[in-house]
Formats: C-alpha cells, structure tokens, sequence
C-alpha cells in the first residue's frame, strides 16, 4: 500500500522533557486522517516536524517515500499547510498574501487565487488588509493558502478553529471535496472528535505525546466496546449474583444512575435475567449498550495519560 | 536568487524606505547649515574642506548603520518574533538562502545609502555654501580620486557593520536590542580618541575590521537560525 506519509519511532526533547516520544504513524495516499489528541498532546510538534520547522531530536520521517532530511525542502512544494494558528503578513490584502504565496511556491496560475477564494468563501474580502479580518476569516484564507497551489498533501493544524458551526460545516465539505475529487492527502489535527470524526478515513489518539491508537474509523466502529446495562433496585445482591453465580468479574455498579455495566461479552442476557430471577433481584431493563465514540476516546485518552 | 531578492522587496515598503533615505539626507545637510550660524567656532574643528568631507561621512554612516537596524528588524526580527518566518521556512527554498538574501538586501541598500549620501549631502552642501556661503571653506566640485577609493571602502565597510546589530537582536527576537546595538556602535565609532578631534571611523582599519566582524556575525547568525525549531 501506498503510504504518503510514516514516521518511525519520531521523537522530540525540549528542555529534557519528551513532547513526542517513539510515535509511529502512517498515513496512505488519498485518506483523511484525523490527528486526535487534547491541548498539548504534541499534535502541533508533530506536525512542525513534518513541514520540517522543527527538527526532531530522534526516529524518522518519510514523506513521499522519501527521507526528510536536513536538506528536505523541495518536497515542501507538494505540500500545504495550516500550523498552529493562521500567520499571515497582516498590513498586505488577502490577494497580495496569496500571490507572494504563490510565487514563492513557485505557482503560476493567475487565476487560481479567485478560485480558491471562492472555494472558501472569502470573496468580497480579498482587497482587504488581513489585519481586519475576524478570526474564522483569517481561518478561510489560511485554509485557501494552504490549498492554492493543489498540493497532493495537506496538513492542517485545528483548521475549523474560531469557525461558526455554518462555517465548520462548509470546510468540513470542501475537506471532503478535496479528498474525494481531487485525490489530496489529508491531515486534519483536533482537539475534538465531532470535528473530524464524520470526515476521517483514519484516526490516529495522541495523549502525552504518544500515539496510543492508530485504527480506521470503520474498525472503531464496529470493535468498540459494547456492553450490557442493567438496572435493578438491590445492587448489592445483584453484584452478589453476578459475581457468585455467574463468576463475572468484569462489571460496574453505577449507584448513582441506578445502573450496573456488564463488560463480559460472553454472557447472554437470558443466563443473567434467569439467574436473577431465581435469586428473587428484580430487573428493570435490561439491554446492551454501545458506548458513543466520544466516551471511547476519551477512556482511550484517559488511559494513556494514566500509563505514563 | 534574483527572483527572491524580488519578492523580498515587494514585501518591503518601498516608499517608506525612499523617504527615509530622503529625510535622512534633508536632515544632515540641514545640521551642516547649523555651521553657518556661529562660523568662527566652527571654525575651530572645520579648518579646511577634508574635515568637512569626514564630518559628512560620520554624519552619513551614523544615520545609516542605524538605519540599517531598523532595516534588520522589520525584515529579520520581526518576522522571527511574528513568526511569520516559519511561513517562509516551508517554502520549497533553503533556509539559509531565505535568510542570506534578507541580509543581502540590508547589505547592499547600506552600501548605495552611504555612497550616495555622501555625494549627495557634499554636492548639496557645496551648492549651498556658494550661495550663502555658510562656512568660508571652499568646497570644491572635484573631489581627488583616492577620497573615492576610501568612500568605497569605508561603504562597504558599513555594509558588514550594519549588520552586527543583528546578532544581539537575534538572541532574543528584540527589536529594542537590534537597534539599540546599532547606536552603541555609532558612539563607539564616532568617539574621539584624541584632543584634534579624530574619531575612530576616521582610523580606516577601524571599521574595516568591525565590517569584517559585522559578516562574520551575519554567518554565524544564519548558520544557528537554520538549525533553529521554529
């Protein structure tokens, strides 16, 4: 398979702390991949040592199956980007930022910058100095940047950011315009999953600088963890029946939602509704559950943070 | 590397950066009309048309090294402070070449500024002095071959010497620190080192040897920042 991007064991230091430790990621040719990860997770770190703005202090990367070296530029002509937040040259209009981009880029196509404008909806707006611009404006012209000169690979660092929800949804189209149609590669960090979640192709969960899931979104949906919910009145002879007739070990009692969670996939509902009814423990409802992405990653999350 | 001077330059104000030189320019020739005012104390340090020519020359390099700081820090400084550099560094282009064809710029602009100026103030003064005769030195419109050798020396001198500011700027990203260097420098340089009046600039090897460091700096500076995580 094709790979556009892997990194090998890439690792960071500043100051002797570790803000990237042994992260080995791959990302195919034509996908999306979200880059997931709370703030200061290392997803920005990352992403700068791939655009090679910083150099990293252990492992490899292999751009186009290429190694980045430290004479790695020219491949940054088939790539765009959005880092950290959108820089521009503030007192120049959003035409003369694009057409200075363009030819240090060495990219000439006249025409390309009302059509990328256009594309990101940002056209009454170009004759404008960019230090006038709003947040989620500046946000558009950074994404426009970014794909003027049709690269095959896009890195984009929280691109939605400061975007209303109207906004959100329009980039978040124009990403998948972008795949689909014109074959980019696509890396699209965030701190929340909602955001890239109905886009990615694959997602890659950074926590403490280290990547603790690499997986399709397909196969998390449908892997991620089912359980049973039950909710009875008498916990403590319930909990009892589970662990004494049924030897299950793997459940939670809930108090407060009046709820235990059954984590072992093995057991049928009928042999727990049975058991409890011979036990005399009233059940209320029964039934299985799946638990939503959001909770999933952040357990995921959670429990990276907790191993370190 | 042309086509990167260029659009270096259409980054740069243009127009402002004219102005200035003209502003600079109206400036010195109007302190040199101050000498007419009290002509025989000027005439104590001013006996005859050389010392005229060296005291254009102190004025001149003075107001460009500093200039030259500010040059550096709207082009370097500030961009490495606005991070506006790091859009620069992912350009298909090499670091270093982003970064030698700003001190390129600051270099040469130095260069055509001290040269011209100096001619400019001279000739201007000279025309003036005619006129209202503000000083009883004859100010000739000839000026001996070997003071444009040491003219052209002394420019490119400057240009190495502009751009030592850079290299206290840098450690910081502070543009106070660039440009506060750049007139430590002028007072060193324009101070005297004996009761007639010398100053160090007037000892040609002086800024010869600081033009030598001022490069070397400017090399040094480079070869950090291109290593340096953005």
């Amino acid at each position: 398979m094709a790979y556009i991007l892997r990194t090998h064991q890439l690792t960071k230091v500043y100051r002797g702390e570790e803000v990237v430790s042994e992260v080995s990621m791959n990302i195919r040719r034509g996908e999306i991949y979200g880059f997931l990860g709370p703030n200061g997770a290392g997803k920005t770190t990352i992403m700068k040592m791939i655009t090679n703005l910083v150099k990293p202090s252990g492992g490899e990367i292999e751009i186009f199956e290429e190694k980045v070296k430290d004479t790695f530029y020219e491949q940054l002509k088939r790539m765009g980007s959005i880092i950290e937040y959108p820089i521009f040259y503030e007192k120049l209009t959003a035409r003369k930022n694009l057409e200075i981009h363009c030819e240090y880029m060495g990219y000439y196509d006249k025409k390309a910058i009302s059509e990328t404008l256009k594309l990101v909806n940002l056209v009454n707006a170009d004759n404008k100095s960019v230090k006038d611009f709003s947040l989620g404006m500046k946000q558009r012209l950074g994404i426009a940047r970014a794909i003027i000169t049709k690269p095959e690979f896009l890195i984009l660092d929280e691109p939605v950011n400061g975007l209303d929800p109207v906004g959100m949804h329009e980039i978040r189209d124009l990403f998948i315009k972008l795949s689909r149609q014109y074959g980019i590669t696509l890396l699209i960090s965030s701190h929340n999953l909602a955001e890239i979640e109905q886009i990615a192709d694959t997602i890659g969960v950074i926590s403490k600088g280290k990547l603790i899931k690499e997986a399709s979104m397909e196969e998390i949906r449908s892997t991620h963890t089912v359980h049973l919910e039950m909710s009875v009145k008498d916990y403590p002879k319930a909990a009892f029946v589970l662990e004494n007739e049924l030897k299950l070990h793997n459940f939670l009692v809930k108090e407060d939602k009046g709820i235990i969670q059954i984590y072992e996939d093995y057991i049928s509902q009928n042999d727990i509704i049975q058991s409890m009814n011979q036990n005399q423990v009233e059940i209320q409802s029964i039934h299985h559950k799946k638990q939503p992405l959001e909770d999933y990653f952040l357990q995921l999350i959670e429990g990276g943070q907790s191993n370190v | 590397m042309f086509n990167l001077i260029k659009l270096e330059l259409k980054r740069m104000n243009i127009k402002s950066i004219a102005l200035s030189f003209l502003l600079i320019n109206a400036a010195i020739i109007g302190m040199l009309m101050v000498l007419g005012i009290e002509p025989e104390a000027a005439a104590e340090f001013l006996a005859n048309a050389e010392d005229i020519r060296i005291l254009i020359e102190l004025f001149v390099i003075a107001a460009f090294i500093i200039y030259a700081s500010v040059l550096l820090s709207q082009i370097i400084i500030e961009e490495f402070k606005n991070k506006t550099i790091s859009f620069l560094f992912m350009y298909p282009i090499s670091r270093k070449k982003i970064l030698l064809v700003k001190l390129i710029i600051v270099s040469v602009l130095t260069f055509f500024f001290v040269t011209m100026s100096v001619m400019i103030v001279y000739y201007s003064f000279a025309i003036f002095n005619r006129m209202y005769m503000f000083t009883p030195i004859e100010l000739g419109f000839t000026l001996p071959s070997d003071y444009l050798v040491h003219l052209m020396v002394l420019a490119v001198a400057c240009a190495g010497l502009s751009l030592i500011p850079l290299f206290f700027g840098m450690i910081k990203y502070s543009v106070p620190a660039t440009i506060i260097s750049s007139i430590v420098i002028v007072a060193l340089l324009s101070s005297a080192v004996d009761t007639s009046g010398a100053t160090l600039f007037s000892i040609t090897a002086v800024p010869v040897l600081l033009g030598i460091f001022g490069f070397i700096a400017a090399y040094l500076v480079i070869g950090q920042a291109v290593k340096k995580d953005i």
